[in-house]
């Protein structure tokens, strides 16, 4: 387990936006967080990266490799932030600076943030970086400026440099949403591929549960700055175990199923993350609620599933389990 | 936006190269010193009224010294004026604005009341206070021109800072292990220079208007300097009988200033597509 985010909690004065987040990342692995807008997903990732602003309290821990993130200091973060973790942003077109050639951006990560000091030699990585994410023509498009390339190829030249340092995690956060369907494809194919050349483990934050189960092996299912339930991919797409993700899955749009015509949804809006939440964040929307649920929190509940090291919750009633209490 | 088609802006461009061709080569152009005085030469008129000596192609003043000189020198004063406003006030514009967009909070908050508070005031107000101050002169004239024009430009540069600072760009220079200051001066810089451009020009429009009513006023450039605003002043008494003296450098100064707000004019028409496609209208 490289990273371990054990019961994070996010506030900006009375609001609350992230309660209790749990997630963990084993090396060389991709964990899908998924959930909708305002679930915690971003902020989450932000905490990881240390780029929360400065008056967000945060509780919890954030273990990346056994050291807790939030007891180290800006400079051991510095270290730690775009070398060890990378990150990649929703929007490509603005995550590069409108400014300067990608050539010469690409230029200044490996000069300033590694230290390589040739030029040559520092050109020659950056072109054999956008080759590595398919970018054709790496070495006209190095004195290209961002306007003139597409949202896809951006999202490219944003994942070159993430990859420049060669981190040990990547943090996608929806690195697909601002881009055409056909495109999105290839950027998560590409993603996936580097995953398995690269070694690398990767934080994959989408509110898409179907992108999440083409690119990951463990998916965490955020709500209201919960984790409500967390498994192995396969499993949890297949069988859900908690009413939200069941919910979820259900409102996919499906081309397999003709008899489907309406598209499920679920009734109700998201908490808010002022209100304080007694029972469980999902009572007022579930459609298998019990008396009990909107009084009493439910703790996580483990899902057994054997061979896994990593546990398998679900943070509901209705899941019956031997080991309450993860 | 094609500048052809601006038969107003070239105008505008064209007058201001002019001027600046003569400031710059005054010495080589003026056909007397500025200070010389002719004896018998005094207050002659200008080369198409009655009287005209040949010599003095816009007439002399009141103590015969010739007026085309003396405009032409007046003239270097007044842009070097603007231009150091301009320079200074962008500076120091960029400086404060630059940390009150980056920092946000109180620090935020108090160079904010600061600049509002210099803003509620009338520039030439201001400006008046600054050169009681500091004394009369040129240089103070031209430091409280500047601090007049400070505020303006710290709001649009902390404007800008803060819109940049919010995209994921900046985030991005941030994850890279980039500081503050390198974020702002070097990733943020390049890309609120369309707004600044257009306040600097305009600012240095301004700042010769400042300078010169300074001087208007006595407590700019002191006599016996060729200066736009200080000649208007020294000639006013001879308004009805020598109306040139003080018509000239009140043409002067009236064509050079609004030159310069035709190019700033166009300059933020000019960028106003990409900032409007940035959402800051």
């Amino acid at each position: 387990m490289i990273l371990n985010v054990d019961r994070l909690g996010i506030s900006f004065g009375n609001a609350t936006p992230v309660r209790d987040v749990r997630l963990e990342v084993a090396a060389s692995e991709a964990v899908g967080v998924v959930g909708e807008s305002g679930s915690g997903k971003s902020l989450t990732a932000l905490a990881i990266m240390g780029l929360l602003p400065s008056h967000a309290r945060i509780e919890g821990r954030i273990l990346w490799k056994g050291r807790d993130l939030l007891t180290l200091t800006e400079t051991e973060r510095r270290a730690i932030r775009g070398r060890e973790i990378a990150m990649i942003f929703q929007d490509p077109m603005s995550s590069l600076n409108p400014s300067y050639t990608i050539g010469y951006q690409i230029d200044e990560v490996l000069k300033l943030r590694l230290g390589v000091r040739h030029s040559k030699e520092r050109k020659r990585r950056g072109i054999d970086l956008l080759r590595e994410v398919g970018i054709p023509a790496a070495e006209e498009r190095w004195e290209s400026y961002p306007h003139q390339m597409s949202g896809g190829m951006s999202q490219r030249v944003c994942i070159a440099m993430a990859l420049a340092a060669e981190p040990e995690l990547l943090i996608a956060d929806e690195p697909t949403t601002a881009l055409d369907v056909t495109v999105q494809m290839q950027i998560l194919d590409l993603l996936s591929r580097l995953k398995v050349q690269r070694k690398m483990a990767m934080m994959f934050v989408t509110h898409d549960l179907a992108v999440a189960a083409h690119v990951c092996d463990d998916i965490a299912v955020f709500y209201a700055g919960e984790t409500v339930e967390r498994g192995r991919a396969s499993t949890l797409l297949t069988a859900p175990r908690h009413p939200y993700t069941e919910a979820l899955l259900k409102s996919r749009p499906r081309h397999d199923d003709p008899a489907r015509t309406r598209l499920e949804s679920i009734s109700g809006a998201v908490p808010r993350s002022t209100e304080r939440i007694a029972g469980c964040s999902f009572a007022m929307r579930c459609a298998k609620v019990l008396e009990r649920c909107p009084l009493e929190k439910p703790e996580a509940r483990s899902l057994d599933e054997s061979g896994q090291q990593k546990q398998a919750f679900a943070r509901c009633f209705l899941v019956s389990s031997d080991q309450i209490g993860v | 936006m094609n500048i052809r088609r601006e038969p107003l802006t070239l105008l505008a461009l064209t007058v201001l190269s002019v001027v600046g061709l003569l400031a710059l080569l005054a010495p080589v152009i003026a056909p007397f010193d500025p200070a010389q005085t002719f004896e018998g030469a005094y207050s002659l008129p200008p080369f198409f009224l009655e009287g005209a000596d040949p010599r003095f192609v816009l007439g002399t003043d009141d103590v015969g010294r010739d007026l085309f000189t003396r405009l032409i020198y007046g003239a270097r004063v007044s842009l070097l004026a603007g231009f150091s406003v301009a320079v200074l006030s962008v500076a120091t514009g960029v400086l404060l604005g630059s940390i009150a967009g980056w920092r946000g909070g109180w620090t935020e908050t108090i160079i904010l009341r600061v600049m509002d508070t210099m803003m509620a005031l009338p520039s030439i107000l201001l400006a008046i206070v600054v050169v009681t101050i500091l004394g009369p002169s040129l240089v103070n004239a031209v430091i409280a021109a500047a601090v007049t024009a400070v505020p303006g430009v710290t709001r649009v540069v902390r404007a800008a800072i803060r819109e940049e600072k919010a995209k994921p760009y900046a985030l991005s220079a941030k994850l890279y292990g980039a500081g503050g200051i390198r974020i702002v001066g070097f990733d943020l810089m390049p890309n609120i220079t369309a707004p600044l451009l257009v306040k600097a020009t305009l600012g240095f429009g301004d700042g010769i208007l400042n300078v010169a009513a300074l001087g208007f006023l006595g407590l700019g450039a002191r006599p016996p300097m060729a200066e736009w605003g200080t000649m208007l002043a020294d000639s006013r008494a001879y308004v009805e009988s020598q109306p040139w003296l003080v018509t000239a450098p009140g043409v002067c100064i009236l064509v050079v200033i609004l030159s310069f707000n035709l190019v700033g004019d166009y300059l933020r028409d000019r960028f106003d597509p990409k900032l409007r496609a940035r959402g800051d209208g």
